[in-house]
C-alpha cells in the first residue's frame, strides 16, 4: 500500500490536483479505510459549505420579478408610434406652411390697401409765412416716406427707330474724279 | 438553470440564441436572459458584498450594462455567464470601495510613517435573516470576516461548474493564483465554522 494521501485530500476536493495525483488519491482511497474515512468526512464539509454559502446568498421570493421593471426602463428599446406615419407630418406642415403664407398675403393686402386709404399730403403750418413760398410744402413723415406708393411712373413714348439703314454715300477712291468739278 | 418564459423554457444554452434576439430588440429576450441569469449573479453580487439592498443595485446595474453592451460580447474568449459575472464582480468591487471610502479617517491618513487602520472590510455588518438556519448565519458571518480578494474567490468557487481559468478571468488573475485564493479561503472558512461550531 502506498503512503497515506492525507495532504491531498483538501486540493483534490476542492478540484486543484492534476488527473494524475487525483487517480493516485482515488486509488489509495480504495484500498485504504482510513483515508477513505477522510476523504468522505472531507467531501460532506464541502458539500455542507457549499450549501450554506448557496443558501446563504440566495435571493428572496419575489425579488426578480421586483427588479425586472427597473432593468427594463433601462434597457428596452423605447416603442415606437406608427398611429402617426411620416407622410401624415408631412401633410401637416405643409398645410401649415399655406395656412400662414396665406394669411401672411392676407395682411400684407390689407396694410397695403389701408395705407393708399389714408396718404394725404400735409401742408406745413407754423411760423413760416404761407408767402414764403409759392407752392404748398409737403410734410413727409419717416413713415409716410417709407410707406408711399411709388409714383406713377412717367411713360415716354419712344421715338421710333429708324426702320431703315441709309448712311451718307461716301467717296469712292477707285471712282473717276466727276468731271467738271 | 432553466427557466420559463412565455411558454417556452430556456436554459443556460439558449444564452446566444437569446443574445441573437436580443439584439434584434426582442423584449421577451431580454426577460428570458434576464430570468434565466438573474439567481446566480444575485447570488454571487451578495455573497460579495453581504447586504440586501447593495446587491440589488450592483444586480440591477449590471443587467443594464450587460444588455445594452450586448453587442460588445464575444462568445470566443468567454462563456455568457463568465462575461456577465466579469461585469457584476467588477461592479460589485466598486461598490465596496465606495462604502469603504469614508470609513479611513483623514488623520489616519496623514499620519507620517503610521500604516492607516485598515478599515472595516464591510462597512455595512453582516444581515441576519429570520429564514437562515444557524449554518447559514454562521456561513454568512464567516464570509464577511474573509478579506476582499478570498471572499470573492471562495463565492466563485461554490458556483457550479465554474473552473479555475474561468475564476481566472472574471477575477483578471491568473489561474493559479485563483486556485492558492480558493485554497486559502477554503482553510480560513473551514476554521471559521469549526471555531463556531
Amino acid at each position: 500500500m502506498s503512503a497515506h494521501v492525507d495532504s491531498l485530500i483538501d486540493d483534490y476536493v476542492l478540484g486543484l490536483l492534476p488527473a494524475g495525483e487525483r487517480r493516485a488519491v482515488e486509488q489509495h482511497a480504495a484500498h485504504c479505510p482510513r483515508c477513505a474515512k477522510l476523504l468522505a468526512q472531507e467531501r460532506r464539509q464541502e458539500a455542507r459549505l457549499a450549501a450554506a454559502i448557496r443558501g446563504a446568498t440566495t435571493a428572496p421570493a419575489g425579488r426578480m420579478e421586483a427588479l425586472w421593471p427597473n432593468v427594463a426602463a433601462a434597457v428596452l428599446p423605447r416603442p415606437r408610434f406608427n398611429w402617426w406615419p411620416r407622410w401624415r407630418t408631412a401633410l401637416a406642415t405643409l398645410a401649415t406652411a399655406l395656412v400662414i403664407l396665406v394669411g401672411a398675403m392676407g395682411t400684407i393686402n390689407r396694410f397695403d390697401g389701408w395705407m393708399m386709404a389714408t396718404y394725404t399730403p400735409t401742408t406745413a403750418s407754423g411760423s413760416a409765412s404761407p408767402t414764403a413760398s409759392s407752392t404748398p410744402t409737403v410734410l413727409l413723415t419717416q413713415d409716410s416716406v417709407a410707406c408711399r406708393p411709388a409714383p406713377p411712373a412717367v411713360c415716354r413714348t419712344p421715338e421710333p427707330l429708324a426702320t431703315s439703314y441709309s448712311p451718307q454715300p461716301q467717296p469712292n477712291p477707285s471712282a473717276p474724279p466727276l468731271a467738271g468739278r | 438553470m432553466s427557466i420559463l418564459v412565455s411558454g417556452r423554457v430556456y436554459t443556460l444554452k439558449d444564452s446566444l440564441d437569446l443574445i441573437e434576439r436580443c439584439l434584434h430588440g426582442d423584449e421577451v429576450a431580454y426577460a428570458a436572459l434576464y430570468r434565466v441569469y438573474f439567481y446566480d449573479i444575485y447570488r454571487l453580487v451578495y455573497g460579495l458584498l453581504g447586504h440586501r439592498e447593495d446587491t440589488e443595485e450592483v444586480v440591477q446595474d449590471s443587467f443594464v450594462y450587460a444588455m445594452r453592451n450586448l453587442a460588445r460580447y464575444d462568445p470566443e474568449r468567454a462563456s455568457f455567464r463568465t462575461w456577465l459575472f466579469t461585469i457584476a464582480t467588477s461592479r460589485a468591487r466598486n461598490k465596496r470601495r465606495r462604502l469603504w471610502l469614508p470609513t479611513i479617517s483623514l488623520g489616519q491618513l496623514l499620519q507620517i510613517g503610521v500604516e492607516p487602520a485598515v478599515p472595516n472590510q464591510t462597512a455595512r455588518p453582516p444581515e441576519t435573516h429570520a429564514e437562515d438556519s444557524n449554518l447559514q448565519a454562521t456561513v454568512r458571518k464567516a464570509l464577511c470576516q474573509l478579506s476582499p480578494k478570498l471572499r470573492e474567490a471562495a463565492v466563485l468557487r461554490y458556483f457550479e461548474g465554474l473552473t479555475y481559468k474561468e475564476m481566472g478571468q472574471i477575477l483578471n488573475i491568473p489561474h493559479k493564483t485563483a486556485e492558492s485564493r480558493v485554497r486559502l479561503a477554503h482553510k480560513v472558512l473551514r476554521e471559521k465554522l469549526e471555531v463556531e461550531d
